[in-house]
């Protein structure tokens, strides 16, 4: 029963913390621009990630090796350093974008100065991390990120034409460059590798064995899939309130008139609550995986069950990361614009994390009996196929698209 | 600034002038924050001056004059519609009545971007 419950608390945290600042952007400008014609985008996106996190959660798991321990092994330092470069560059962009985020939302709640409430969320991110045990931030921003369930309550209140929002799902080739270049968004908004390299470092930090493999299998595949519904629900609140008069969704208060038009203002303070604490737990991740990728390169202590001094540099490092982010929103860049290059960047990068990690997991020497089955290798593989199409065809089409704007 | 580009540009317009009646309509009938109206307002109307200023500044030929002329015009009547909800973010009959303009203008912007 306790193990029940503990699988059900993780489940509802894993919803709540699967969307980021990507889903919010490129979710909304999906259904404002092609109603409900992306939807099947996201099950392929969801998928994948579920595909990704389970490997690296079985993984760590298996061998109490984390997934950046795993890069280094098995692709070498030459290789490993050039993802290490690309996976902190990204996590950093999208630890400012959430930040940036975190302070656009504050403001739209409050109207105090952007300045000022970016640095309180920097101030208030690092103290929640200092002082919060791990497990308790996970559930501080998944449960409160649960907020965004007010979406899937408004996408059903809107009453959208439910035949047309069942052929959505049906995929079809891209009609366009800009439709090419959101399904790259919306795929590369659900694979963003730092959920990926938190998800596995988790699971060392709760110190899962052999016997969690059931645990993490469901952490995966329900907290995952399941908040793949609030995509979902995104894009048909989207498809719903902005398509016909052809609103270009630019800010993150467009997401949010999307709730309030189904609830009023209910509906818009909770969908800035659960974007609030949705932003605020993916900027946590981020600059807890670029410690993590960086201790885990260079063979540091690391993990939130040491204390800050028994893992100094592990903690100087998330330091440094939020230090940085502040830094780099405070210039006055747009937090949405960034979002789109750290995602579209995070797919180019993919590959150079998701094949070392694959070829791992079926590993038998390695892995024993936990190396992936049948089924594991034949969607290892297809999404290995699917990543690189991907990544190549990313920054062409954002270069085309003029990131999105034509 | 070439006819793509003016296009994108007016097309940018009309969304903004279409997401002002959004909110104004949920201003009128009291279903939103006020510090919600003045924050997004204020983002609204001033990226409706930025593509007026684009549109101002960048050179274009003679024969899409006329249609950013009208974009310009039209994009300061957006503009001062949005600041007018967001300064008075409690007058509802104002709300409604910009509430009116604003799909009006939206409509008006699109029909001058499908000219084009």
């Amino acid at each position: 029963m306790k193990k029940l419950f503990q699988i059900a608390l993780g489940i509802i945290a894993a919803i709540g913390g699967f969307v980021d600042i990507g889903e919010l952007v490129f979710d909304t400008q999906a259904g404002a621009d092609f109603r409900f014609q992306l939807l099947w985008a996201v099950p392929v996106g969801v998928l994948g990630i579920v595909v990704f996190a389970e490997m690296t959660g079985r993984v760590a798991a298996v061998s109490g090796r984390p997934v950046f321990d795993v890069v280094r092994m098995r692709m070498g330092l030459n290789v490993g350093l050039i993802t290490l470069a690309a996976s902190l560059l990204i996590n950093l962009i999208t630890l400012a974008a959430e930040v940036g985020g975190a302070a656009i939302v504050l403001q739209l709640l409050f109207d105090l100065n952007v300045s000022t409430l970016i640095l309180l969320s920097v101030v208030c991110l690092v103290l929640v991390v200092y002082f919060v045990p791990f497990g308790g931030i996970e559930r501080i921003f998944g449960y409160l990120g649960c907020a965004l369930l007010v979406y899937v309550a408004a996408a059903v209140h809107l009453k959208p034409n439910w035949h047309e929002v069942g052929q959505g799902f049906v995929p079809h080739l891209p009609s366009s460059a800009l439709y090419a270049y959101f399904v790259i968004g919306v795929i590369g908004a659900a694979l963003v590798p730092y959920e990926v390299y938190f998800y596995s470092s988790g699971a060392i930090e709760d110190r899962w064995g052999t016997a969690d493999l059931n645990l993490n299998r469901a952490n995966a595949a329900l907290g995952f899939g399941l908040g793949g519904i609030l995509s979902i629900a995104l894009i048909v609140v989207a498809g719903e309130v902005f398509f016909d008069p052809h609103i270009q969704p630019g800010y993150l208060g467009t997401t949010a008139l999307g709730a309030q038009q189904a609830f009023g203002e209910a509906g818009l303070v909770l969908a800035l609550v659960g974007m609030l604490f949705a932003v605020g737990g993916a900027a946590v991740e981020c600059a807890f995986s670029g410690a993590y990728t960086l201790a885990q390169f260079a063979g540091w202590e690391w993990g939130k069950y040491r204390r800050p001094r028994d893992a100094s540099r592990f903690t100087m490092a998330w330091l440094i990361f939020f230090a940085l982010a502040f830094v780099i929103v405070e210039t006055g860049v747009d937090p949405v614009l960034l979002t789109e290059y750290a995602v579209i960047l995070s797919v180019v990068a993919l590959p150079l994390t998701y094949l070392p990690l694959l070829l791992i997991a079926r590993d038998r020497t390695f892995m024993g009996d936990h190396a992936n089955g049948i089924l594991g290798n034949v969607l290892g593989w297809l999404y290995f196929v699917i990543i690189l199409g991907v990544s190549l065809a990313a920054i062409p089409l954002m270069l085309i698209t003029n990131g999105g704007s034509v | 600034m070439g006819r793509e580009g003016v296009r994108a540009s007016i097309e940018q317009l009309a969304s903004i002038s279409a997401e002002g009646a959004l909110m104004a309509g949920d201003l009128a009938r009291g279903r939103t924050k006020t510090t919600f109206v003045r924050v997004h307002g204020a983002e609204l109307s001033a990226q409706a001056e930025h593509e007026a200023e684009k549109l101002s500044d960048a050179p274009v030929s003679a024969g899409l004059q006329n249609s950013v002329q009208g974009a310009i015009e039209l994009s300061s009547d957006i503009a001062g519609a949005i600041d007018d909800l967001r300064v008075s973010p409690h007058d509802r009959k104002q709300a409604r009545v910009n509430e009116v303009k604003l799909r009006r203008w939206a409509e008006e912007t699109r029909g001058l971007a499908e000219k084009l």
